[in-house]
């Protein structure tokens, strides 16, 4: 019977919890797809610093391409 | 801020993001191929003035890498494009790896020879 109670008491505890989960579901939902736009906002920014590397290492075979023109190579 | 962060989360619905993700992975994967391009055409020319043996499984390795990339437009679902990416963006790390690490002597020995024929300035 205690444990019963005991219970039931718990149970009235969680009760206006799930009303609150079901209320921030929704709002949860909006922050999680807000959290995902910022993810792709921070993408472009990694993309562009990843095609900036690619130039700069292009220029950097152009470069050394020029540069080795005139040197034998120990075929 | 609170209204700003309500609005921009009502507009980015899922399917959005999966569209934008697609794009987004095409967008990197085409500058990882460049990049890696670029670093083996570097490693190739400094092998060749050192007299050793140029890469050729690594252009293989990025070759075979290129279908998957192009796969990741078609992906239907999130986990798809991730599994897709997963074969793209590992053999392109593990290829960066290997070519930094067998090219330890090569770079600064071509890099020595190549200044060492450059005019001294006076």
């Amino acid at each position: 019977m205690r444990r019963c109670c005991t219970l039931m008491l718990i149970a009235l505890v969680f009760l206006p919890l799930t009303a609150y989960a079901d209320t921030t579901a929704e709002t949860n939902s909006i922050y999680r797809n807000a959290m995902y736009l910022y993810l792709r906002i921070a993408g472009v920014a990694w993309i562009g610093l990843e095609w900036i590397a690619a130039f700069i290492l292009w220029r950097a075979y152009k470069r050394l391409r020029d540069a080795a023109k005139e040197l034998p190579t120990d075929a | 801020m609170h209204d700003l962060i309500v609005s921009m989360g009502n507009a980015f619905t899922p399917e959005q993001y999966l569209f934008w993700t697609r794009i987004q992975c095409i967008a990197w994967t085409a500058a990882d191929l460049f990049l890696l391009a670029n670093l083996i055409r570097i490693a190739n020319l400094c092998r060749r003035l050192n007299g050793t043996r140029n890469h050729l499984f690594s252009w293989v390795v990025l070759i075979v890498s290129v279908p998957f990339a192009i796969l990741v437009l078609l992906a239907p679902t999130g986990a798809s494009v991730f599994l897709l990416e997963l074969l793209v963006t590992v053999p392109h790390f593990l290829l960066i790896l290997y070519l930094l690490v067998a090219n330890v002597h090569e770079f600064p020995a071509a890099l020595r020879k190549i200044l060492a024929q450059q005019p001294t300035p006076e």
